[in-house]
Order: structure tokens, then C-alpha cells, then sequence
């Protein structure tokens, strides 16, 4: 299918207006909606692959999941209306004290490629927050993101006040102090290397 | 132990066999870059070992070409100085004088707070029985007796009657700092110093005067722990050794430019009694050994913000006898005395027009004039305008790529002192970008064009796409006699991206939080050493400034930064109007700020 590829072209390479136009004409020609998501998440598995291969780097991410999340405003009504909608929810901030969260983004704009249900807190977000947003929304999992070595225990933290909380929420961790070792250490569901990493343990995460 | 010649210097030192060759550089005052912190990783520290024996070049290949690295090139961070070396280091300390001391804005009016006095006293008598600090105050001219440190007065009797009573009192203020040798024909000199996170620069002046002698800069050599605020930081979170090891890097440096700008002023240290500091609250912290750890971290907590006066020797640093040191009072963690000082040396918080004021720096500081309020915020631009992080940068030095562009259809750059080219700093790193968007081979995504696709796009400059290392790059310099090509690459630009994305967006957010668009703007100034040398055709081609500012109400003012603190060094009133300029100033937080995100994203696009 010419057009799709072309819609898939359009978001790798971040060309918002076309990526726009193409989704358009998708919906015009009553295209299916969930093959017309498909060829938005297949361009963002391509984003997250080429991220993860250090072939792209941070700016084209970004601009890709702004393409993809233009097309995804046009989507999403022909979405609801066939009744197709993300099968999991992730609850997503940066820990308390920590407000660097372009990583975080990176991380939300992937899940969303991938069709995850994205809420995201932003920033510096208490463990009770993370807590009671994965509650309210019947989130699958809690991803927490820290830059910094010194706001890294809030991850324990809100992993502690989870686990006291009840719920069976899972935990991801990441961010670039972060290792798979202290996500051992503070009993977290998973550890994402990177962004696309992240998507790739979300998705075996919640299918386990 | 063995011996190291450095070229073309000359300089020979002698280390502890084992030591590490970038450490062995910066110890003796060889700037060698290394904006990774010396792990291998930037390959910014090539040197040329000519004689000696090293072994063979491993680890971060792409760094070096087989041909270079047999022809005697090494990353200084991978060697490991085993026998007597000679290596060549190029002309990495000859830094452009960036320091304008012709600075607009607000002329100094010294008032005359720092002084040394020559007096000749009387000596005491059965007749004369007044007491030492009495025989000084009436010297003086003095109703009561100045203000003196115990330290101070515990030596006044030995110091008096050495000097045969004929002395020099230093004055600061109503408070003596010392007694010194008579030496009628003595000056009090004071040293204004902008530390940035990058660069650090100095000038010294004739207190009384206000003449300005001699400048000088240095790299900060904190640099090697990290080439921002965050990532320093955290190095000085390791603990209180860690800590003090960065206030000793930077102390050391402000005495190398203590020292090498008197020797130019045919001055002594000793006769400086007074060095003012503005800086980023980071850099103030370091400096003083406060403990930035909350700085950091949400909510984002400094120690202090005011305006601090202490003894320079409580930091470590050596001047005259007594001397104090000063530092620029701060808005916030993230905005800092440099941007107070910015402020304060072109009168912009008085003035009542639309005005911005954009210190791009490693940390891009951004202070809005509307409506009668000033505002103020910070975004993290990162060190790629001052070299770092783009794979051919470096610092605006000899031999640095300045200027890149078109003229009769052919391509041309110029370098810093016309000498060959070794790198490209920031300046020649907005111009090139702004070619190739001019030119086609940029799409408005950052996207570079490969051969094939340039030909149609540009068939003139065409040839200069190339394959590099890590993909699509665009020659700026052929290799020439052991330097390596020069190109500008694929991932250089999404670098390039990043930074003047976050300043972009810091100016867009920082208009629309107090309801201005561009077009309102009646001056952008643009401070710092990026700012001052940059086209700012090339600022907006590029949209390092949003979309809609008037080109000709684009300024660069210089090193708006050593402006102000040079202010603060000569006049007590403008200290206090520094203070006040830091109280009144509205800090407007961006982290954390949905709407900075997407125009984060927006900006990091290029104007089509």
C-alpha cells in the first residue's frame, strides 16, 4: 500500500505537514484504522531500532514522535469510533526532586508509538502521585525516570510505596545514572537502557 | 621520573612515571581540550608525540586513522607517560581575546573604595603617646579608627616600626587590609573575573583609574569533571575531596590570570586588593566550596544568592596582603550573577522598552525587560557552541573555523588568526548551518543530504557531501599538513539542534509567559563570546532566535558578563544596584514546563 508506506516514510523523517496530509487522505479513503496505526508504529519500532543503534540521535526522535503525534490527533476519533483502543496503560514522570525529563519524553513518545495509553505526571512526582495515578487509571506499569545520582533513592521509594500500596503495578526504571543492577537492588519489574529498550521491556513486561 | 617537552611552547615538566598524559598537560597549563572528562571518548585531546616511545593507539578507533596514528597521534587520555616524551600540543592556549575592554553600556565611575595610601607619620614620642592604630586613623585624616582585623592588629606594632613608620595603608572601605611597605608610587589594582562553565576570563584594573591594564582567559580546568553544571555537580557530590578539588581547579586558574595579567601590567600580584567574580550560581558555589548538591535537584536550592565579600585567602587565592574577594549576587540556581551582571552593565533593568538579553553559554541564560518588570530563565544549551560535543569543535582559538560561507558562488572559511584549520567553533558552526540551509542540503527536520540528493539541490557545493566515519558530513577543510580533514556531521547538526532548540524555546516561553511575541522586541542582545562573534544573520537563518525578531534589533554586546562584575569591582554603588537587580528579577522556571517541551521540539526544527 503506496500511501501508508509513504505515511511511514513521513513520520521517520519527521515531516509533520506530510505525515499530516497522508493520514488525512488515509481516513478520506476509509482506510482501515488499525492498519492506518500500524504504519505509524512501524515507523516508530524503525525510529526506536536506528535510536538504539546510535544510527539517530535525539533531535530526530523528537521530531519524529511530533509527526507521529500530529498524525495521532487526526487518528485518534477513527480510532475510538472502531472501537480500537490501546490495550495497556503506563503511569510515566520523573521522580521527586528530578526535573530533567527529555528522556522521559523520549520514553512517553515511544510508548505512545507503540500504542501504549500514555499518562504522563511530568516531573519531579511523589511516590504517593505515581501511586495514586496508576490506581485511578488502572495503569499496568509505573515508569520512573532520574538524571541525577542524587534523586536515584526516589525510585526506591516509589517502588517500596507501591509494593505497600498493594496494587500490582509494575515498575520500570531509567534514566542515565540508572542500571539494570540497582533495578535488581530496589526490586523494580524492569530497567530500560534507552528509550526504545524501554518499549521493547514494556511490551515483554505486560505480555508475561 | 620522566621528562615532558611540550611543543611549541617549550615548556618542560617532570612526571611521576605512569601519570596520565591529559592530567600531565593540564598540570603544566597546556590546554589540551577534553570535554568527556579524559575517558575516551570525545577524541578532542589529540597531541603529536615527536619523539619518545608510547604504545600503539587503542580504544575510541574512529578517533584516529591508522596513517595519523602511526605518524604519531595520540588521544592524551589513553597514554600513559612511561619514559621522557616530546609532544606536540598545537596552539591550543592562544584563546581569541574574546574580552572587549571597550564595553558599551554603562561607563564605571570608580568610587574610590579600594585604596593604598602612602603616609609618612610621625613617629611616637613622650609628647606624642597616640597608639598605633590612632597614629594610622589620624594619617588618615580619620574621626575614629578604620576597621581592622585582629590578624591585622596583632602585627601592626612589628609592622609600623619595620617600615620606620613609613607605610602604605590599604584601605577597603572604613577597614584597613593591610600596612605595607611606603611606596608612594603604589596603585591598588582589582581583578574582574567572569568564571563560565567553559571558559574563564579576567581582566585587571587600576582601581583608582578604572583603567583597564591587561585581560587573560583560561579553559576552566573543572572541564575535565564534566562539561556542564549538571554533570559537575554531581562530581561534587562525590564528597567533600571532590569538592575541594574543583574550588582548587578553579582558584588555580583565577591565579594563573591573576599572575599572567599583572606580568603584562608590569604589576605585581601583591598590589591587587580587591577581585570582583560573576558566574553561574554552579560556578559561584564551586568557587566559594558551598555544597551545590540542591542546586540540582528539585526544588533547586542554592546556598546563597546574595552578593558575598570575603578574604580572597579564605578561598585559597593568593593576592595582596588582605585582599577581598567579591562575589556577583545570583537570581537562582540556574540563573546566576553573570546574567545579574549582563544586566547591570547595559542598564537594561532601568530601561522601558522590549528587551532581551541572551547569554548563550554552555547554559543558555535568558532575561526579559517588559513592562517595567525584568524576567529571567534558564535552558540548558550545552557546550556545543563552545566546541564541545561536536566531533570537529573546539574553542574560539587559533586556527579555529569562524566564519563559513558563500561568496561568488564559492565556498570559503575564514579561521582566527588566519592560521590553518584545526576545528570549528561556535560562530563557524551557526554560519556553516546556515549555508546549508541556505543552500538546500538542510531539510527543515536537520536532515542532511546525501551526494546523490545534494547534486540536484545545490550541484555547486555538492562535492563537499561526503561519507565520514559516522555517515553524511559536509567538508569543511581538506586535510592539511597532519591535520585531519574538517567536517561538519550528520550527528554535529542534530548536537547543533538540541542546543539552539533550548534556546529558541527558553525565549519563546519566556515572551509568552508575559504575554510578548517577537515582534514586540525593540533589542535582543546577545552577551557572551558565542554571542558577541556571531552573524546574527546566521542567529535567525538558523533559529537560535525564534522566528520573528527584527534583524535590526539584533545586537551582540560582548562579554556582558566581565561587563558587569567590572562594575561591581569599581564601584560599591553598583554592587548595591547588582543587589537589587537580583531581588527584583522575576526567575520564571522552565523545567518541568509543558509548554517548553513543545517548543523544545518545535525550535529544534529549522525555519524553512
Amino acid at each position: 500500500m503506496e500511501l501508508l508506506n509513504n505515511l511511514t516514510e513521513a513520520v521517520k523523517k519527521g515531516k509533520r505537514k506530510d505525515a499530516e496530509a497522508l493520514v488525512k487522505q488515509a481516513v478520506e479513503q476509509k482506510l482501515e484504522a488499525g492498519t492506518i496505526l500500524d504504519s505509524l508504529i512501524a515507523a516508530m519500532d524503525d525510529i526506536g531500532r536506528r535510536f538504539k543503534a546510535n544510527e539517530i540521535f535525539v533531535p530526530e526522535v523528537l521530531i519524529a514522535a511530533r509527526a507521529m503525534k500530529t498524525a495521532m490527533e487526526i487518528l485518534e476519533p477513527v480510532l475510538v469510533d472502531a472501537g480500537i483502543k490501546p490495550e495497556y496503560k503506563v503511569v510515566i514522570g520523573t521522580v521527586r526532586g528530578d526535573l530533567h525529563d527529555i528522556g522521559k519524553n523520549l520514553v512517553a513518545m515511544m510508548l505512545k508509538g507503540a500504542n501504549f495509553e500514555v499518562i504522563d505526571l511530568g516531573t519531579d512526582v511523589t511516590p504517593e502521585k505515581f501511586v495514586e495515578a496508576a490506581r485511578d487509571n488502572g495503569a499496568n506499569i509505573i515508569c520512573m525516570s532520574a538524571l541525577l545520582t542524587t534523586t536515584m533513592p526516589a525510585m526506591k521509594e516509589t517502588v517500596d510505596c507501591v509494593k505497600s500500596s498493594g496494587l500490582k503495578t509494575l515498575t520500570m526504571i531509567g534514566g542515565a545514572p540508572v542500571t539494570q543492577e540497582y533495578a535488581d537492588e530496589i526490586g523494580a519489574s524492569g530497567y530500560g537502557a534507552d528509550a526504545a529498550t524501554a518499549v521493547e521491556v514494556a511490551r515483554s513486561l505486560v505480555s508475561a | 621520573m620522566p621528562l615532558i617537552t611540550f611543543q611549541p611552547s617549550g615548556k618542560k615538566t617532570n612526571v611521576p612515571a605512569g601519570t596520565n598524559l591529559l592530567d600531565a598537560c593540564h598540570r603544566a597549563g597546556m590546554g589540551v581540550p577534553a570535554s568527556c572528562g579524559g575517558k575516551g571518548l570525545c577524541g578532542k585531546c589529540r597531541v603529536r608525540i615527536v619523539s619518545g616511545k608510547v604504545p600503539p593507539h587503542v580504544g575510541y578507533e574512529q578517533a584516529l586513522s591508522p596513517s595519523e596514528a602511526a605518524a604519531g597521534w595520540r588521544l592524551a587520555c589513553l597514554v600513559s607517560v612511561e619514559s621522557d616524551l616530546v609532544v606536540d600540543v598545537g596552539e591550543t592556549s592562544a584563546i581569541r581575546s574574546v574580552i572587549l575592554t571597550d564595553f558599551g553600556g554603562v561607563r564605571p565611575e570608580p568610587d574610590h573604595e579600594v585604596k593604598s595610601v602612602p603616609l609618612e607619620l610621625p613617629k611616637p614620642s613622650l609628647a606624642d603617646q597616640t597608639c598605633d592604630i590612632g597614629r594610622i586613623m589620624r594619617g588618615l585624616g580619620l574621626e575614629e579608627y578604620p576597621r581592622c582585623a585582629l590578624a591585622l592588629m596583632q602585627q601592626l606594632a612589628r609592622k609600623l616600626r619595620e617600615h620606620d613608620f613609613r607605610i602604605n595603608a590599604v584601605l577597603f572601605g572604613n577597614e584597613l587590609l593591610a600596612v605595607e611597605k611606603f611606596r608612594p608610587e603604589s596603585r591598588a589594582l582589582g581583578l574582574a573575573v567572569d568564571i563560565g562553565t567553559t571558559t574563564v576570563a579576567g581582566l585587571l584594573f587600576d582601581l583608582q583609574s578604572g583603567q583597564a591594564l591587561a585581560v587573560a582567559s583560561r579553559t576552566n580546568p573543572q572541564a575535565v569533571h564534566g562539561d556542564d553544571v549538571v554533570t559537575r555537580i554531581d562530581y561534587a557530590n562525590r564528597g567533600d575531596e571532590a569538592r575541594k578539588k574543583l574550588q582548587g581547579l578553579i582558584v588555580g586558574a583565577l591565579g594563573e590570570i591573576l599572575a599572567e595579567t599583572c606580568a603584562s601590567a608590569s604589576a605585581e600580584t601583591g598590589e591587587v586588593f580587591f577581585i570582583a567574580v560573576g558566574g553561574n550560581t554552579t560556578m559561584h558555589h564551586l568557587l566559594l566550596g558551598l555544597e551545590p548538591v540542591n542546586i540540582a535537584a528539585s526544588p533547586y536550592i542554592p546556598v546563597a544568592k546574595r552578593g558575598w565579600l570575603t578574604r580572597a585567602s579564605h578561598v585559597g587565592l593568593r593576592a595582596g596582603e588582605g585582599a577581598r574577594l567579591y562575589t556577583v549576587p545570583n537570581i537562582s540556581a540556574y540563573v546566576g550573577g553573570d546574567i545579574v551582571a549582563g544586566l547591570l552593565a547595559y542598564d537594561l533593568h532601568n530601561c522601558d522598552e522590549t528587551v532581551l538579553l541572551v547569554d548563550v553559554g554552555t547554559n543558555g541564560e535568558i532575561a526579559l525587560r517588559a513592562d517595567g518588570a525584568t524576567y529571567a530563565c534558564s535552558t540548558a544549551a550545552g557546550p556545543a557552541f563552545e566546541g564541545a560535543r561536536i566531533s570537529c569543535g573546539m574553542r574560539a582559538a587559533t586556527g579555529a573555523i569562524s566564519v563559513v560561507g558563500k561568496r561568488d558562488g564559492k565556498f570559503f572559511i575564514e579561521t582566527i588568526d588566519d592560521a590553518p584549520a584545526r576545528g570549528l567553533c561556535g560562530t563557524g558552526l551557526l554560519d556553516a548551518v546556515a549555508l546549508l540551509l541556505d543552500c538546500g542540503l538542510l531539510d527543515e527536520t536537520g536532515y542532511l543530504l546525501d551526494r546523490d540528493e545534494a547534486k540536484d539541490a545545490c550541484p555547486e557545493l555538492a562535492e563537499r557531501i561526503i561519507e565520514d566515519k559516522t555517515g553524511t558530513a559536509f567538508l569543511l577543510a581538506e586535510k592539511s599538513n597532519g591535520h585531519p580533514h574538517l567536517a561538519l556531521t550528520q550527528k554535529d547538526i542534530r548536537e547543533f539542534q538540541l542546543a539552539k532548540g533550548a534556546v529558541a524555546a527558553g525565549v519563546r516561553v519566556l515572551l509568552e509567559t508575559v504575554g510578548k511575541n517577537t515582534s514586540d522586541l525593540t533589542r535582543v542582545c546577545l552577551a557572551g563570546g558565542f554571542g558577541s562573534y556571531l552573524k546574527p544573520a546566521s542567529a535567525l537563518r538558523t533559529g537560535l532566535l525564534p522566528q520573528g525578531i527584527k534583524p535590526g534589533a539584533v545586537e551582540a554586546v560582548g562579554n556582558s558578563a566581565l561587563a558587569g562584575t567590572r562594575l561591581c569591582l569599581l564601584s560599591g554603588r553598583m554592587r548595591d544596584e547588582a543587589e537589587r537587580i537580583a531581588r527584583e528579577v522575576k526567575y520564571i522556571e522552565l523545567s518541568g514546563q509543558l509548554s517548553f517541551q513543545e517548543a523544545f521540539t518545535d525550535e529544534m526544527e529549522f525555519p524553512v
